[in-house]
């Protein structure tokens, strides 16, 4: 017994890492179909995007870095699917340069499906510098903040004309890494009262959800898991479904160790206590 | 003195004053005069981008001529990189299919690694260190299990009550904690904010009190 719990307790980092690499790898090759259920949050969010009508505006952020890709991509994804699904026009842009480049490759590549056409149903606003000071800016004055679109040719004639005041738009959807959802809460939600949703990596919800609980934010994906959820609600099981299995059977690998960690301490502790009253 | 201190003490408290006055103040003057100062900052934060870049080439350019072999070839490695990425995107402009070529197949995938191996280092750290040793670790430890159960389909498939346990701690216990930081951090940045307005902070002059 004893030389098993010293293993345990000594386990070398190697056995972990490979562990951790079958379980994600195994269900990535052959999904296990674990369900899903829909929490209140993407409930919210859906609900909120299901609300919108044709010819509505919609400003999809995906605020992410391709670390965070997993993640934010398969929301973005959902988001933009269930946007156009529904005919609303969407504007993509971003206030990270990686981000940019998602908005343009999605937008672009689910805009046939839906025959969607640029400029008319869709576009995409290039990268531009100054953070939180940007979102001021165009919330001020969309069009004169972006003259020029992502490809650089004039806004003037797209859908950008329909945009007056931030008040023309119906949704802001932003999927976040970092604090740019925060940003869009206190500049645009809080002034100007345009409901914001979105999605974030499963470590910036807990940063996220007094949002929500104010009312200030209108639901939001929470990681792999959100997105997964909203595919279930959209009827589109994509890219967040089949990582959902990997994610969950690395979960719990990662539980069972932290058991089997606290067995030993507690084994260890107990014998230590025991040879001290000897 | 007056050029290192006063003057940008002067223009804080005047750039800073007309944005806030224009937050709390609807007048077309202010609106204007606020809406000139945000296009400054915008203009002020690309080129500490530029900024930004030019201190990664200093320090890069030293390393490559420094006497460490292994921290010359991961300089260099960066000090290409970034020069071949800045050409393409400017002699090709950043929606040519070159720059898109360049983005998805190298700097995606390899960003995507490192955060991916995260995934590797959380699972052996959190196995050596996550041990009970007070009862504070231990509500700590049943949290975390309640929400990573939640998170999984495993824990949907053991019964509707862990997701809904997890969605409670998120809704409840985490958006007090949270509310919490938030109000506090807050607060911390107002306080901060007026001592720089009426030039009670001058740290970001360069230290000069």
């Amino acid at each position: 017994m004893q030389s098993l719990v010293n293993w345990i307790d000594r386990v070398d980092r190697r056995v972990i890492y490979a562990l951790i690499f079958i379980c994600l790898f195994i269900p990535l090759v052959r999904p296990i179909g674990m369900p899903v259920g829909i929490s209140p949050t993407t409930q919210m969010a859906f609900d909120k995007i299901n609300s919108l009508k044709p010819g509505d505006i919609a400003i999809l952020s995906p605020d992410f870095t391709p670390g965070t890709e997993a993640e934010n991509l398969s929301q973005t994804v959902v988001f933009a699917h269930h946007l156009m699904s529904k005919g609303v026009r969407i504007i993509g842009l971003s206030m990270r340069p990686e981000g940019i480049m998602y908005a343009e490759r999605v937008l672009t590549q689910l805009a046939p499906e839906y025959g969607y056409e640029y400029g008319k149903d869709y576009v995409v606003m290039p990268w531009k510098a100054g953070g939180e000071s940007l979102v001021v800016a165009f919330a001020k004055d969309f069009q004169g903040t972006y003259p020029e679109d992502f490809w650089g040719k004039p806004t003037k004639g797209t859908l950008v004309n329909d945009v007056k005041s931030i008040n023309d738009v119906a949704v802001i959807i932003c999927m976040v890494t970092g604090d740019e959802m925060q940003w869009y809460l206190r500049q645009v939600e809080a002034i100007y009262k345009v409901p914001v949703t979105g999605g974030g990596t499963a470590v910036t919800i807990p940063g996220l959800m007094p949002f929500v609980a104010s009312g200030q934010l209108t639901g939001v994906l929470s990681g792999l898991k959100g997105a997964a959820e909203y595919e279930k609600l959209i009827g589109k099981p994509g890219r967040a479904a089949a990582g959902m299995d990997a994610q969950s059977l690395s979960h719990i690998i990662v539980m069972l160790f932290i058991i089997l960690g606290n067995v030993a301490h507690f084994y260890n502790k107990k014998k230590n206590k025991a040879r001290r009253a000897n | 003195m007056f050029w290192k201190l006063s003057a940008p003490v002067l223009l804080t408290f005047i750039a800073g004053s007309i944005v806030l006055f224009n937050f709390f103040v609807k007048m077309p003057l202010a609106e204007s005069l606020a809406g000139e100062m945000l296009r400054w900052d915008i203009i002020v934060k690309a080129f500490a981008t530029a900024l930004g870049a030019a201190n990664l080439l200093r320090i890069h350019s030293r390393k490559v001529q420094g006497k460490d072999q292994r921290t010359k070839l991961l300089s260099a490695t960066l000090l290409i990189s970034m020069a071949i990425y800045t050409a393409i995107g400017i002699l090709k402009g950043h929606q040519s299919d070159l720059y898109q070529f360049y983005f998805r197949n190298l700097f995606t995938p390899l960003s995507a690694t490192m955060f991916s191996l995260n995934a590797f280092f959380i699972a052996s750290a959190a196995f050596r260190a996550f041990r009970v040793r007070s009862a504070q670790a231990a509500v700590l430890l049943v949290t975390a299990f309640i929400v990573m159960l939640g998170n999984t389909g495993i824990g949907e498939a053991i019964g509707k009550f862990v997701p809904s346990s997890k969605d409670w701690v998120m809704a409840v216990i985490n958006t007090a904690g949270a509310r919490g930081i938030l109000i506090g951090s807050s607060l911390g940045a107002i306080a901060i904010s007026i001592r720089v307005l009426t030039g009670l902070e001058r740290g970001h002059l360069g230290g000069v009190e």
